[in-house]
């Protein structure tokens, strides 16, 4: 006859085999709790990441503008970029890229000019990956000093508004748009004197007219937030841009009183230089 | 030789207990793995948080730069939270949601939002040092304005000035909780900084602050060092009230606060002499 003491043990082994045997499946529901959350995690930190090389990349393009180093700025672009700089029109694809920053902006010339100064400062960037991690938004903004020694010095500043795409595993610019705030001459200051936009080049035109008419200094324009307000979640419109914007006080305009004189074009006080 | 069926089974107990016994060792071992993966699954979560936190702090700065910069005072207003503290130069001390549009509005506004026709207030927000609080529901920055102010034909000033900000997070959403901004200098463009420096600007009338200024301090030619809300980031040595002070001046700002400059202010004055100390 089993005694009481055998038939306890075989009932606690018993016990303990099925507690073993409950505890697999909540082990791998578990495991299944684990997989997601570290899912979740990568995604995560590939977005903070995302976001440090969306940083990179625009910081790095102000740093080769600097020094108008136009071979390494085109590449920044992806293959069906769109860009406009100021009022110069907006160019399409990397041929146009290339057009815009190596003949319209740059004269056909690789790096500065002896005497010149090209300053691009890029600051402030607002930027937001989208959750997929394959677009993103940023907002920017360039505080410029352009110069050539003993003839002319300019301020400038100026909002970017960019958009980005992760092509094979790369960031790119794929819009870029660029609208000046301000041209003033260094000798006056933006009280006495201010320049209007760069219009489009004749020799090399743009592929399609300037998206946006606005009003640089004494006039104003508010560029569009890409993202809506941080606290409140409220998207900017452009009813609210034409609301805050001013009409026709853009210096270019010859009605303006407030013009330093005709439209100048800032590649046209460049100075001619050899090519390289 | 009959097998004591009772042998039997004492040696199937033996072996179930036995098989029990590792079970019971595996499961111990596998819940001990599993609550050092949870603990470090959980500090990973709070670490990537808080860099999250970061950079919606650093976008929500920044984005007030960018409407400072176009005078949209409402949407300025929004991003401070309802208990929010806002002292801006010398201006005085805002408190509360009524507090803050009081003065972005009234004070620095004028009751109008958007920049006037000529009128420039850029509002460059720069180089933040940005910590959040381990647990993530609170945060600092201290950051920079470079300012260019003016109004066509009239005047023109450079500024700067240094940014002391506190941030909360109220039902998951960054807002401000204290803002406190010290300028550097106001510099009329046609003389620079080493020929014409203006006064701090001082308390508005129409839209009086709810507490005086918390901290008198000179504006350019005099100097102060707004208290670092950091310790040193290598020695961790925190900064003081009494280093500020002594490197501090005082009784050297250009002359008592004057109205505020911004666009669509008169021409400003030339500032008054400082009679030498």
């Amino acid at each position: 006859m089993m005694n009481i003491k055998n038939w306890t043990r075989v009932g606690l082994a018993g016990a303990v085999m099925a507690a073993a045997i409950v505890a697999v499946p909540a082990l791998a529901q578990s495991d299944r709790g684990v997989e997601a959350r570290l899912a979740a995690l990568e995604k995560r930190v590939a977005l903070e990441e995302d976001r440090a090389q969306i940083e990179n990349l625009t910081r790095a393009y102000g740093y080769y503008i600097d020094k108008k180093v136009w071979s390494e700025v085109v590449p920044l672009f992806s293959k069906d970029a769109v860009v406009e700089i100021s009022g110069r029109g907006v160019y399409k694809g990397a041929k146009g890229v290339d057009t815009l920053f190596s003949k319209v902006i740059g004269r056909q010339h690789k790096g500065l000019a002896d005497g010149e100064l090209s300053n691009h400062m890029v600051l402030q960037g607002v930027t937001n990956v989208a959750p997929d991690g394959k677009t993103a938004t940023g907002r920017w903004r360039a505080f410029i000093q352009i110069g050539m020694w003993q003839k002319m010095g300019l301020w400038a500043e100026g909002t970017y508004d960019i958009r980005y795409v992760k092509e094979d595993g790369k960031w790119k610019f794929s819009l870029m748009r660029w609208y000046g705030t301000y041209f003033t001459p260094y000798d006056k200051g933006w009280a006495q004197a201010s320049f209007g936009n760069n219009g489009p080049s004749k020799e090399f035109p743009p592929d399609a007219p300037q998206s946006v008419q606005y009003d640089a200094y004494p006039g104003h324009y508010v560029p569009p937030y890409p993202y809506p307000n941080p606290v409140t979640g409220r998207p900017w419109t452009q009813a609210d841009t034409d609301r805050y914007s001013t009409r026709g006080m853009d210096p270019s305009n010859a009605a303006n009183s407030s013009s330093a004189g005709s439209p100048l074009s800032l590649e046209s006080q460049h100075p001619q230089q050899p090519p390289r | 030789m009959a097998e004591s069926p009772l042998s039997l089974r004492s040696l199937g107990g033996s072996a179930l207990l036995a098989a029990g016994a590792l079970g019971a060792v595996a499961l111990s071992s596998a819940a001990s793995a599993q609550s050092t993966v949870e603990r470090r699954l959980a500090a990973l979560e709070s670490r990537v948080e808080r860099l999250d936190d970061r950079a919606k702090i650093e976008n929500l700065t920044r984005a007030y730069g960018y409407y400072v910069d176009k005078q949209i005072w409402n949407e300025v207003a929004d991003l401070f939270s309802n208990n929010a503290r806002v002292e801006i130069a010398g201006r005085g001390v805002y408190l509360g949601k009524a507090g803050v549009q009081r003065l972005f509005l009234q004070s620095m506004g004028g009751g109008q939002i958007g920049l006037r026709p000529g009128g420039l207030f850029n509002h460059m927000i720069l180089q933040g040092v940005t910590d959040v609080a381990p647990d993530g529901r609170t945060a600092k920055g201290r950051w920079r304005a470079f300012v260019q102010i003016g109004q066509a034909k009239m005047f023109g000033i450079w500024s700067e000035g240094t940014y002391e900000n506190e941030y909360v997070k109220e039902g998951g959403v960054w807002k401000i909780s204290d803002m406190h901004f010290y300028a550097t200098f106001y510099a009329p463009y046609e003389k620079g900084w080493a020929q014409g420096a203006r006064p701090n600007n001082g308390p508005t009338r129409d839209a009086p602050p709810d507490a005086p200024q918390s901290v008198e301090y000179d504006v350019y030619p005099g100097h102060y060092v707004p208290p670092f809300h950091y310790p040193n980031p290598v020695t961790g040595k925190p900064w003081t009230v009494e280093e500020s002070r002594e490197y501090s001046t005082t009784g050297m700002s250009p002359a008592p606060a004057g109205p505020p400059i911004q666009p669509g202010s008169p021409t400003p004055a030339a500032p008054a002499p400082k009679p030498a100390q």
